[in-house]
C-alpha cells in the first residue's frame, strides 16, 4: 500500500466523480486545441495563398457598389459571379506601361451537389491556359501539353482521379489534372479553357452553368502581374483610366481585409475560449474542493495514522493531476479529430480559408495544448490540495 | 508514559462563543495501563484523546509522549510520532470505502520505513486474524456489519504494534453481544502489553479497565 495505490483506487472507486472531472478538463483542452487548429489553419491558408498568388492586383467590374465587396479574388473565395466587364479591357490593361502579363478569368454559375466534388458548391471557371499564371502554378503535376478542348483541371475537393470522365450539366468533360490543396475556393472548383467555354456556348441546349445574362465578349476578372521596378499602385491607378468601370484590388488590400476579418474572428474565439476556460477552471476547482470536503474523515484518519500534511497535499494533488492529464489527453485527441472531420464545414461556415497543419505540426500543437491546459488548470488543482493539507485533523473527524 | 501537564483546550467556533474542551487537566498514564474515562457526551473525552494523539494543539499546557513534548515537533516529526506511538480508534469507523478490508488495515504501513514495509501485507493479515476477520480480507467496508467494521478499525490500529492504543467510543452503535466481543478483543490486546486509553459514555465498560476516571465539563476526577 502506497500513495500511488491509494490514488488509483480512489479514482477507480469514484468513477462518476472522476468521469465528470475528466470530462470538464477534456472540454477545456479540446476547445483550446480546436481553436488553435482553426486559427493556424486560417493562417496557413492565407499565407499559402499569398505565396502562390502571382498577381499583383486583380481588376474586377466596378458597378457602382463598394468595389472591395466584388473581390473576384484568388484569396477570399467570394467570386464576382454575375458581374461582367468587356473583354477589350484585357488588352487595354496589357498595354499599360509597367504591366508584365495579364490573364482573364470568367466565373460561371456554381453547381450545387456535384457528385464528383466533396464540397457542397462547385465553382466553375473558364480561363486562358496560355496566359494564366494564377491557377496552373497550383497543379500537383505540370501538364505536358496545353489544356485541350473539353478538358478540365480540378481543385483538391474533386473526388475522382485525373483521367476520369465527368459530366457537368450534360457536358462531357475529362479531368486531366488536380491542384494541390490551397485552403481557398480553388479547392472546390473546376477550370477549363476559353475554347471549351466557347464550345459550350455554341451548343444548342441551354447550359445552367452559363448565366443567361452573360454578355458576349465579357470576362469576370483580369489578373495582372506588374514588371519589376514599377510601382504596383501607379500601374493599378493607370488601369482605372485605361479600363473604366473596373476596379483594381491589390493583394495587400485583400490581406488587410482578411486580417481584419481574421482579427474579428480571433477576438470572438478568444473571448469564447476565455469564458469557457474560466468556467471550466472554476467548476473543476469546485468539484475538487467538494472531493476534499467529502473525504474529511479520511483525511483526519490518515493524519491520525501518521500522514504528514505534505503527504495529504501530495495525495490530493496526484489524484487531481492524473485526472487532469487524462482529461486533457482525451480532449486534445477529440479536438484534433473533430477539426479534421469538420474541415470542409469550417471553411464554408466561417467563410475563411482553412489549411490543416502537417501531422508533425498537429502533434506539436497537441503537446503544447496539453501543457497549456495543465497550466491553466493548476490553480484548480492546487487549491483543494492545499486546503486538504491544512485541514485540522481533529476538526475533520468531528464533523459528520 | 503519557503525560498531560495543566492542559487546557479552548475552541473558538465562528460566530459562536468560546467552548472549553479541556480545563487545566493534569494526568499521567503509565505503560501497561488500561485507562477507562467515562463522561457524558461533550464533556471533553474526545478532546483529551485528540490532544494525546497530537491531532489537536492545546491552548495551554504540555502533552508529553514518552518524554517528548508533542507540540515541540514539526509536522513531519509529529506525524512520525503518531505513527510510531499511537493507534487510534475513532468513534466513526472512517474506513476508506474504495479499499478492501486488508488494504484498509495496511493504510498505517504506508508511513512505515520502506525497508520495514515489505511485510505489511502479512502484518495486516495477522492483525485481521487477531480480530477474527481472516475470512473478510477482500470484502469492502460496505459489505461489513457494524461490529465487523469496528474490528477492522481495531486491526488497523494495532497492525504495527503501537505501544499506545487510543479508543474513542469503541462500542458506539453496537449491540450488547458485539460490544462484549469488541471489548474482549481490547482486553487481549492489553494483555499483550499495549497501553489502552478508552473513552466512553457507557459506565458498563468501566470494569474492563485497570483504572477509571470521570470527566465532566473538561475536568478529570478519580
Amino acid at each position: 500500500m502506497n500513495l500511488q495505490r491509494l490514488v488509483s483506487e480512489s479514482i477507480r472507486g469514484r468513477q462518476f466523480r472522476s468521469g465528470l472531472i475528466v470530462a470538464f478538463i477534456a472540454l477545456l483542452a479540446g476547445l483550446i486545441l480546436a481553436s488553435t487548429l482553426v486559427l493556424r489553419g486560417m493562417e496557413s491558408g492565407l499565407r499559402t495563398g499569398m505565396e502562390r498568388l502571382g498577381a499583383d492586383f486583380i481588376s474586377v467590374p466596378y458597378h457602382g457598389f463598394e468595389p472591395i465587396v466584388a473581390k473576384g479574388a484568388l484569396l477570399t473565395g467570394e467570386l464576382a459571379i454575375g458581374y461582367w466587364m468587356r473583354a477589350e479591357n484585357l488588352e487595354k490593361v496589357a498595354e499599360l506601361d509597367g504591366v508584365e502579363r495579364v490573364s482573364p478569368q470568367i466565373y460561371l454559375q456554381p453547381v450545387t451537389g456535384a457528385p464528383f466534388c466533396s464540397a457542397e458548391e462547385l465553382y466553375v471557371v473558364a480561363f486562358d491556359p496560355k496566359t494564366d499564371f494564377t491557377i496552373q502554378p497550383w497543379l500537383k503535376q505540370r501538364l505536358d501539353r496545353p489544356l485541350g478542348l473539353w478538358e478540365v483541371i480540378g481543385g483538391d475537393s474533386i473526388t475522382v482521379p485525373p483521367g476520369t470522365g465527368i459530366t457537368l450539366d450534360s457536358h462531357q468533360l475529362e479531368l486531366v489534372g488536380k491542384l494541390l490543396p490551397t485552403g481557398m475556393w480553388l479547392d472546390s472548383a473546376i477550370f477549363f479553357s476559353l475554347e471549351t467555354l466557347g464550345a459550350m456556348m455554341a451548343e444548342p441546349e441551354t447550359s445552367s452553368i452559363i448565366p443567361p445574362d452573360m454578355p458576349a465578349e465579357a470576362i469576370s476578372a483580369i489578373a495582372v502581374k506588374v514588371k519589376d521596378g514599377y510601382s504596383i499602385d501607379y500601374v493599378a491607378t493607370d488601369s482605372l483610366t485605361a479600363a473604366p468601370a473596373t476596379w483594381p484590388i491589390r493583394s495587400t488590400q485583400l490581406m488587410r481585409l482578411l486580417s481584419e476579418q481574421r482579427a474579428g474572428l480571433l477576438k470572438t474565439l478568444f473571448m469564447s475560449l476565455g469564458i469557457v476556460w474560466l468556467l471550466a477552471v472554476a467548476l473543476t476547482a469546485l468539484i475538487f474542493t467538494m472531493m476534499v470536503n467529502e473525504r474529511r474523515r479520511e483525511i483526519g484518519m490518515l493524519r491520525a495514522v501518521g500522514a504528514s500534511s505534505n503527504f495529504i497535499f501530495r495525495l490530493f494533488l496526484t489524484e487531481s493531476s492524473l485526472l487532469a492529464v487524462g482529461g486533457a489527453t482525451i480532449g486534445i485527441i477529440v479536438g484534433a479529430t473533430a477539426v479534421y472531420a469538420m474541415k470542409s464545414w469550417l471553411t464554408s461556415t466561417l467563410g475563411v480559408e482553412f489549411l490543416m497543419p502537417t501531422l508533425l505540426g498537429i502533434l506539436a500543437l497537441m503537446v503544447i495544448t496539453l501543457v497549456a491546459a495543465l497550466i491553466v488548470s493548476l490553480p484548480a488543482l492546487l487549491y483543494p490540495a492545499i486546503r486538504a493539507s491544512h485541514m485540522d485533523p481533529a476538526e475533520a473527524m468531528r464533523e459528520v | 508514559m503519557i503525560e498531560l501537564q495543566k492542559v487546557t483546550k479552548i475552541y473558538k467556533p465562528r460566530r459562536q462563543r468560546e467552548v472549553t474542551g479541556l480545563d487545566d487537566v493534569s494526568l499521567k498514564i503509565s505503560p501497561g495501563e488500561f485507562l477507562v474515562v467515562t463522561g457524558r457526551s461533550g464533556c471533553g473525552k474526545t478532546t483529551m484523546l485528540n490532544l494525546i494523539a497530537g491531532l489537536a494543539r492545546p491552548s495551554s499546557g504540555k502533552v508529553l509522549v514518552d518524554g517528548t513534548d508533542v507540540w515541540s515537533l514539526n509536522d513531519e516529526q509529529l506525524s512520525a510520532l503518531r505513527k510510531e506511538k499511537t493507534g487510534f480508534m475513532f468513534q466513526v469507523p472512517s474506513l476508506i470505502p474504495v479499499l478492501n478490508v486488508v488494504e484498509n488495515v495496511m493504510v498505517p504501513t504506508m508511513f512505515t520505513a520502506p525497508e520495514k514495509r515489505l511485510d505489511a501485507y502479512e502484518w495486516a493479515k495477522k492483525a485481521l486474524a487477531d480480530v477474527g476477520l481472516s475470512h473478510k480480507t477482500e470484502a469492502f467496508p460496505r459489505h461489513l456489519s457494524a461490529g465487523e467494521e469496528k474490528r477492522v478499525v481495531i486491526a488497523r490500529a494495532i497492525v504495527d504494534n503501537p505501544p499506545y492504543l487510543l479508543a474513542d467510543e469503541p462500542t458506539a452503535n453496537l449491540d450488547e453481544l458485539t460490544e462484549k466481543e469488541v471489548m474482549a478483543l481490547l482486553e487481549s490486546i492489553h494483555k499483550g502489553g499495549t497501553t489502552i486509553i478508552l473513552v466512553t459514555h457507557h459506565p458498563s465498560l468501566i470494569g474492563y479497565g485497570t483504572r477509571h476516571l470521570t470527566m465532566s465539563d473538561g475536568k478529570l476526577t478519580e
